[in-house]
């Protein structure tokens, strides 16, 4: 049987093992447990050594593997030596496998980091559909999933139903994606050839590449349902290609009416080029990783009211 | 029809930035190469600038708007930290640069500044917006500020707002002189007075580590606390500033703006909201809190020091006034350490230590709150005086590993109940590994927001002054024999002297 108090020890032996052999101690560092479930346990750990340094957690790895055995679980710690420092900080991880995800549970229960919030990364939407797996996320605040890979917006609702009835808070990636457009937007709206003008939109056009309606798109589209009620809203595929990983497959936004011409243009590139009224500025828009998601996504806690409106229009459209 | 306040999400980016133009005078100075405009810049890169926006650099060298604009990308690829230089941003940040050479006690200078401005309105929508940065010598201020007002630019379409650099006069009759000029002009509100040591992420914390936790406000207090030290040491010496800096020294150079703006940080009442006048209230009235000594009693507390030459890490260091530019006889001091009282309800009878000098034995700004020992040492013969060599201490570490280390006494594992100093670190690098925005960056930004928080106003400057004065009216009529302390120690004998009268030792930082 695994045991979570075995695995504490464990972790509390590392630490004294890794304290002796540093001559200027090490730093223990932790702010939250971050529970990882589904997908390759190696890349998410890859992936979350990025982000260590601004969300240091205790990090709990669940894997599901047929053939496993008896459920086990090794625990290691993570350090880097900031530069210019002589005291290296650490973070703990802890691997636990199993056959069934239910054989697992208790010993997660057990090692998550008391007092501290619990953020469960579900890296395969077909957990969702588990009944274990609600389990796991019930041990969470904040439960963060990735539609983006899914190829239409339908599903994303399907699988995001089924969180609906949990306690914890949902994120989506595909969301986060969103972040730098509507930023960009509300700039916009700022400038002076603008700023007077919000209740003139009357026309909005969304133009993504790669088939299909991605919820991304989706997304975006229920957030300008939501900024512009009245507007028109156009959705258009413009190049059925799919865009190269991490360059985000919204091309075009055009934000219209009398007087008023806002227009955000994405080719290919971490630029974005803006026109507003006659104005062209650019601004960056760099590559985004599942890092990068995630970081913004880990600094965001409770309930994210323009992600539920824009959900909830996403859905009803 | 947009609904405007859909367009803000405080959860993931910030509140946008008005369109506006920021006029640098002193636009081939070091700070605008060295600060500004890579702030500016790397503000450009984070998205944090609008489309409408523009850089107007003022200086006497004659110079094209091309010229100015290559030069500043020598400086930003020199400069800029922590993000990589973008060749495609830099030439779409670069379109908005502008330059107008001129004198600044030349009129014509803010004719042509003023047709400038309105051609670059035209061209990048800036709304009318103006920012003037004053970022010249200190003489050069009332002209400027004279020469906006003469053309009409003080005020326009959309806002004008005036930063000004440090220093705020020499003493309190010239701050308040310059105060005059600048207000025949510019209103208060319109008027930022840069201390960049406010827009350090570290300072801001004390308000959130003070205001944002419930368990540490009530012991910030007399009946807790022993007393305050307060330290900003600079292991280099004065670089290249030597004539700069005898005219000035440690005590008008760094305490009383830097370190006296940090002290009322950290001893203020709890504003009533975070919002500019109400903290800059309770920094003001700390400020006028503090007592003013008579000169007997500044002779008392206060000590002047300057360093000497001295051998450290097997090269020979100069002594101040071995320094090139330097007076071989300056009576500058380069170590300034002061005892200070705040006549208020929850600081009376505590002191606060300020200290500052170059060439200590190492680069460190914190502030340390020393806390009463506890009232029985009942452990064991002999730890009451380990009690009281290790009372309670909560260090808010400012620069450079900033963070806050708390000590406390734990027991020794073993039989017996031998106690033990230990801390508990909070390490702002650990926590939170993201990149902090720059000084400048942050209080550019608050500039073009209309937020004053992080701004000096100028009765905080002027209840500065009254601090100081008695100090200097001292030390200028007083015979020092310095050199009084070596190039990489902790200062003069006489610093120590004046804690130990109270009963005190300054800490190893």
């Amino acid at each position: 049987m695994l045991d979570a108090s075995r695995v504490l020890r464990e972790l509390d032996s590392l630490w004294r093992t890794t304290g002796k052999q540093e001559s200027g101690g090490v730093l223990r560092a932790c702010a939250m447990t971050m529970l990882v479930a589904g997908g390759d346990c190696d890349e998410a750990a890859e992936t979350l050594a990025d982000l260590t340094r601004e969300h240091p957690s205790r990090l709990v790895l669940i894997a599901e593997r047929p053939g496993a055995g008896e459920p086990s679980a090794r625990a290691n710690v993570q350090c880097w030596m900031p530069f210019g420092r002589r005291q290296q900080i650490c973070s703990e991880q802890i691997e636990m496998e199993a056959e069934q995800l239910g054989e697992l549970l208790p010993a997660v229960r057990g090692v998550l980091v008391p007092d501290l919030p619990v953020v469960l990364w579900c890296r395969d939407l077909a957990l969702a559909g588990r009944a274990e797996f609600h389990e796991l996320a019930a041990l969470a605040g904040k439960v963060i999933v990735d539609t983006a890979g899914l190829a239409d917006a339908a599903e994303a609702w399907a699988v995001l139903a089924k969180f609906d009835s949990g306690r914890a808070v949902v994120a989506d990636l595909a969301w986060t994606r969103l972040t730098r457009w509507r930023e960009t937007v509300q700039q916009a709206f700022r400038s002076e050839a603008c700023r007077e003008k919000l209740s003139a939109v009357e026309q909005v056009q969304l133009k993504w590449a790669g088939a299909g309606m991605p919820s991304t798109v989706a997304y975006l589209a229920g957030w300008l349902r939501w900024l512009a009620p009245r507007a028109e809203l156009d959705l258009a595929c413009i190049d059925a290609r799919m865009p190269a990983k991490g360059f985000g497959r919204i091309r075009e936004l055009r934000l219209s009416g009398p007087d008023l011409e806002v227009r955000l243009r994405r080719p290919e590139g971490i630029g974005v080029a803006i026109e507003i009224e006659g104005l062209a500025a650019r601004m960056m828009f760099p590559r985004l990783d599942q890092s990068a998601l995630l970081r913004e996504e880990l600094s965001v806690f409770g309930r994210d009211e323009h992600f539920e409106q824009a959900l909830e229009r996403s859905r009803a459209a | 029809m947009v609904q405007p306040g859909r367009l803000d999400d405080p959860l993931r980016y910030d509140a946008p930035v008005d369109p506006a133009t920021v006029v640098i005078f002193g636009a081939t100075g070091d700070l605008t190469r060295r600060k500004l405009v890579p702030a500016l810049f790397r503000l450009a890169y984070e998205r944090r600038l609008p489309a409408g926006f523009a850089v107007v650099g003022v200086s006497r060298t004659a110079m094209s708007d091309e010229a100015f604009r290559e030069r500043m990308r020598g400086a930003v690829e020199e400069f800029l930290e922590d993000s990589p230089f973008d060749a495609e941003l830099w030439a779409d940040f670069a379109r908005g640069l502008f330059y107008v050479s001129g004198d600044v006690h030349d009129t014509n200078l803010y004719s042509r500044l003023k047709q400038k401005l309105e051609e670059v309105d035209r061209e990048r929508q800036t709304a009318g917006n103006v920012l003037f940065y004053l970022s010249t010598q200190p003489s050069h201020y009332a002209p400027a500020a004279r020469g906006l007002g003469g053309a009409g630019l003080q005020a326009g379409e959309g806002w004008r707002r005036l930063v000004v650099e440090k220093p705020f006069g020499h003493d309190g009759p010239s701050a308040a002189a310059l105060n005059r000029e600048l207000r025949e002009v510019f209103s208060e509100d319109e008027i930022y007075r840069i201390d960049h040591y406010l827009g350090k992420e570290t300072v801001q914390n004390i308000l959130a580590f003070r205001f944002g936790n419930g368990i540490f406000e009530p012991l910030w207090n007399r009946r807790y606390v022993s007393h305050v030290q307060i330290t900003a040491a600079e292991s280099i010496g004065v670089e290249g500033r030597g004539a700069y800096y005898q005219e000035a020294g440690a005590l008008r150079d760094m305490i009383q703006n830097h370190l006296l703006q940090v002290m009322a940080t950290m001893a203020m009442e709890p504003p009533a909201a975070y919002e500019a006048d109400a903290v800059r209230d309770e920094r003001a009235k700390l400020l006028r809190a503090i007592r003013v000594w008579t000169p007997a009693e500044a002779a008392e507390n206060a000590v002047a020091g300057q360093y000497g030459p001295a051998r450290i890490g097997g090269a020979d260091v100069a002594g101040f006034r071995q320094e090139p530019g330097v007076d071989p006889a300056a009576r500058t001091d380069t170590y300034a350490a002061v005892t200070l009282e705040v006549d208020n309800w929850r600081w009376a009878g505590v002191p606060f230590y300020i200290r500052s000098g170059k060439r200590m034995p190492k680069r460190v700004t914190d502030v340390a709150i020393q806390f009463n020992r506890a009232p029985l040492a009942m452990f064991e013969a002999g730890a009451g005086r380990v009690q009281e060599s290790y009372p309670n201490l909560l260090v808010l570490r400012i620069q450079p590993e900033e963070g806050i280390s708390l000590r406390f006494f734990s027991k020794q594992p073993g039989s017996g109940m031998r106690l033990r100093p230990v801390t508990m670190d909070f390490n702002y690098g650990t926590s939170f590994g993201t990149r902090s925005p720059s000084a400048y960056e942050t209080l550019l930004m608050d500039a073009l927001q209309g937020d004053a928080t992080l701004y000096t106003r100028q009765d905080m400057v002027e209840a500065s002054w009254a601090v100081v004065s008695p100090v200097l009216a001292h030390w200028a009529e007083a015979q020092f024999e310095f050199p009084n302390y070596a190039a990489g120690t902790w200062g003069p004998e006489a610093s120590d002297q004046m804690l130990a009268r109270r009963g005190h030792t300054w800490r190893v930082p």
